[in-house]
């Protein structure tokens, strides 16, 4: 079932929201179960399914009595006895996992069929959890038994329930029998020790789709969730474009709730989710709660398409200008493109064409870096907003630290992000017959290069801002790197973060301290360190004026 | 009563700043820990207390060299002079200090003169000029300093008591070429006490500064199985919580007229830098 939201401040947005238990339910489940409490739960195991077989039960004479596939097999199963120290012998089974114990039956070897005097005549039943294997409770004590086959369903000693009726939580990795009692001789004969309970699997998963009636410009996911101890959810989502062609599961969000943007190929004809679902204790399910998806059926363009031009060969750790072609096509039904982000190493914007006119900085087009400091991002004057067709080159000097960049585009229009709150980017696509995937040659880069520190000496009044410029080489998305400034004395001034992967970082420092005011001239340390990594950066420079 | 001033004292420390003080420390101060004020009869006292050289009554010299921070690529240099001497019923005392490293060169000269008002009160003003270049800029500033020592005397048979107050900066002197307010100096005010117990020197500096409080605490000792060398171990620590700690450790031997002194100090939030090497080399007339 879809839910559609509408709401009058967006007139096209729309959101796709998935928050019922029916709904869930309409979608593909693997391994998982609908609970009308939590929305979705992991599956619980029928009650009669025994959780012990196959696994080995071990005597205290550390002799192993295996258990077979469930298919009791007295003879192969049985343990026997002749000692006088009968009395108090043990059998462990190991569940593997804490599990919820219901029942649990020990039948007597093919022996005591016919020796009757060989059966059990005295138990203890206790159970240990994992985290304290050597701490047992009990769950059932019978000194006076006449059964041949004990079965705690029988057994007044073992209570299911407490005195207000509610289940006692008999919970445990392994399951003991002790022999307390036996009358007429030393023998015992044991077929096999049945464990019944509550199970459960370790992983499940939900997925579903939908498809919009024509292909949109998916936005921002949001999604709730519902995680105890022990548990873990991580949510990917995919695009199907009108051709059929499916993205990758792109892994958007995990554990937390939270608010992503889609970052595969756009226009998509369907979208897809994947919630992956994992627990390592019994009793406590992760729950996925609500998935909303936004979506514009009305695009950017009909088409972004974009490759890369590399002027020089390229080496790893060396400037080299590029040129990043895109093809735009907007129909009159398109919001039209006056904001364009390139996702890559480009350090600077020189030059901007449209259809091989250079456009004016400042008059007709302005650039950033993007907040994350991992591409650019151009705005265009309203004069010059393309609700065509047409071609732009965006040219600048790039630095690569990796084998392979894929330099990725694009394109938004203000007035829907003033409009929808956020700016709903299209992606662009790789140009047929060309790449936008840069190869850079060269050997690996150091994990962290060269600082340079601009201007020398630097001055709060007349510069605005420090820059320490490096290349940080080899590191894993999300590390954070840091800056931390210090006076000659040792004192701490100031601390800046980024986090990001491999690239080129800059950090601008305005000369002020934590408390906002400005140090006084004098020589000055800095350190760059990347998180987990011992490999750091120090010097010194000045502050003068 | 020489614990009712030292509580007067303490209670007088206010907040406060300033600049260039990392500019001529010598190793022997250096290696407790900056807690030097109380320190008299020194030529390093120069930089820590205008009245520390009142009652002097011999010459003395001494020269610092300091390597700071030698895991980094540039280290700072520092070079220092320092001189005293009586002069009419007084001490005078004066130190040139010289760092310089990345573009950066600093020099401190200071000057100081003290004079015993009381057999056991001494008092003393100086005055520094301190001047830096970097590039195209430079600029000049002069300070004014005071200084006393309060002569506590014995306050147990084997226990001897000095108190010291110190104020630097007072004329909040602006050391920014351009005179921009973040550049203009904040007083410093130290308070400080030293107590020799039975030839063990155990010292303590009390420090505020643009609202931070420094502690500095200093020991020596002298052993006689060394001919005389002396061991010194200190610290300093500042911030909120104290969160910025200094520890350091050096050694001090007399030959004849001729004493040499090292220090090494090591900030432990610093870890990495190499810390900072301190050498000097005295000359005291017989």
């Amino acid at each position: 079932m879809l839910l559609l939201e509408f709401s009058p401040c967006r007139a096209e947005l729309k959101t796709w929201v998935v928050d019922a238990v029916e709904t869930f339910a309409l979608g593909t489940t693997q391994g998982v179960q609908v609970h009308p409490d939590s929305l979705v739960i992991l599956a619980q195991l029928d009650e009669d399914i025994n959780v012990a077989l196959g696994r080995s039960v071990i005597d205290d004479f550390d002799k192993p009595v295996p258990l077979t596939d469930g298919a009791i097999d007295l003879v192969r199963s049985e343990w026997i006895s002749g000692t006088n120290h009968v009395f108090d012998k043990q059998f462990t089974v190991d569940l593997g996992l804490d599990r919820a114990i219901k029942r649990v039956r020990v039948l007597a070897g093919e022996t005591a069929l016919n020796q009757p005097e060989y059966f059990m005549r005295g138990y203890r039943l206790e159970t240990a959890a994992q985290v304290a294997p050597q701490v047992w409770h009990l769950l059932a004590e019978q000194p006076d038994n006449f059964v041949l086959n004990v079965d705690t369903s029988a057994d007044s000693t073992w209570a299911a329930t407490d005195e207000r009726g509610e289940a006692i939580p008999r919970q445990g990795r392994f399951v003991r029998l002790t022999i307390i009692r036996q009358d007429r001789s030393n023998w015992v004969a044991i077929g096999e020790i049945e464990v019944f309970g509550v199970g459960y699997i370790s992983e499940g998963f939900i997925e579903d789709s939908f498809a919009p009636p024509m292909p949109v410009n998916v936005g921002q996911i949001r999604w709730q969730v519902d995680r105890p101890e022990r548990t873990g959810i991580e949510l990917k989502v995919r695009g199907v474009s009108a051709e059929g062609t499916e993205g990758p599961w792109g892994s958007v969000a995990a554990h937390s709730d939270g608010e992503f943007f889609y970052r595969g190929d756009e226009p998509v004809a369907r979208m897809a989710y994947r919630a992956r679902l994992t627990n390592s204790a019994p009793f406590v399910s992760p729950a996925l709660k609500r998935i909303a998806i936004d979506y514009d059926p009305v695009l950017v363009a009909q088409q972004l398409l974009a490759e890369v031009v590399a002027s020089d060969p390229l080496r790893k750790g060396e400037e080299a200008t590029l040129i990043y072609r895109v093809e735009i096509a907007a129909g009159v039904d398109d919001y039209g493109v006056d904001l364009l982000r390139v996702q890559g190493p480009l350090l600077r914007v020189t030059a901007v064409r449209v259809d091989g006119r250079e456009l004016v900085p400042t008059e007709d087009y302005t650039w950033d870096p993007t907040p994350d400091r991992e591409g650019v991002l151009i705005e265009l004057a309203p004069n010059e907003q393309i609700n065509g067709v047409a071609t732009i080159e965006i040219e600048g000097p790039a630095l690569f630290v990796r084998d392979k960049t894929a330099m990725r585009f694009e394109a938004g229009n203000k007035a829907q992000g003033d409009r929808d709150g956020y700016v709903n980017w299209q992606q662009g696509q790789e140009m047929p017959g060309a790449t936008w995937t840069v190869l850079a040659a060269g050997t690996p880069l150091q994990l962290l290069g060269e600082v340079q520190v601009e201007p020398r000496p630097f001055s709060p009044f007349a510069d605005e801002y420090v820059r320490f410029a490096f290349v940080v080489g080899n590191i894993e998305a999300g590390r954070e790197v840091v800056l931390k400034i210090y006076d000659l004395t040792g004192r701490s001034i100031r601390q800046l973060a980024q986090t990001g992967s491999a690239r080129t970082y800059q950090f601008e420092w305005d000369g002020r301290d934590e408390g906002g005011r400005i140090v006084e001239p004098g020589l000055y340390l800095y350190e760059i360190g990347i998180e987990g990594s011992d490999k750091v950066r120090r010097g010194t420079f000045v502050v003068a004026y | 009563m020489w614990w009712r001033t030292s509580v007067l004292l303490l209670a007088l420390v206010s907040p406060v700043g300033a600049a260039f003080e990392f500019s001529g420390r010598g190793a022997q101060s250096s290696a407790l820990g900056g807690a030097f004020a109380a320190s008299i009869r020194t030529a390093e006292a120069v930089w820590y207390n205008p009245a520390g050289n009142a009652q002097q009554q011999k010459w003395q010299a001494g020269t610092t060299h300091a390597l700071l921070y030698p895991g980094l690529d540039q280290s700072p240099a520092l070079n220092g002079l320092s001189v005293t001497g009586p002069l009419r019923g007084g001490g005078f005392q004066l130190g040139v200090s010289f760092l310089g490293a990345d573009g950066w060169r600093e020099e401190v000269i200071a000057l100081g003169y003290g004079q015993p008002l009381h057999e056991r009160f001494a008092l003393g003003g100086g005055l520094r000029t301190s001047a830096w270049k970097a590039g195209d800029l430079s600029h000049r500033a002069w300070h004014v300093d005071v200084g006393a020592t309060w002569e506590v005397g014995f306050i147990h048979p084997r226990a001897y008591l000095r108190l010291a107050l110190v104020a630097k900066g007072l004329n909040g002197a602006n050391i920014a070429a351009g005179g921009q307010a973040a550049g203009q100096e904040k007083p410093v005010v130290v308070a400080a006490a030293l107590l020799n117990w039975a030839g063990r020197e155990v010292l303590l500096d009390i420090e505020r500064r643009d609202g931070r409080t420094e502690f500095r605490v200093g020991y020596e000792t002298r052993t006689v199985s060394l001919n005389g060398a002396r061991f010194r171990m200190g610290g300093a620590a500042v911030g909120s919580g104290f969160d910025e700690r200094e520890l350091n450790v050096g050694l001090g031997h007399n030959y004849k007229q001729w004493h040499f002194d090292y220090a090494y100090s090591y900030p432990m939030h610093l870890s990495g830098y190499g810390g900072v090497h301190r050498f000097s080399v005295g000359y005291r007339q017989h």
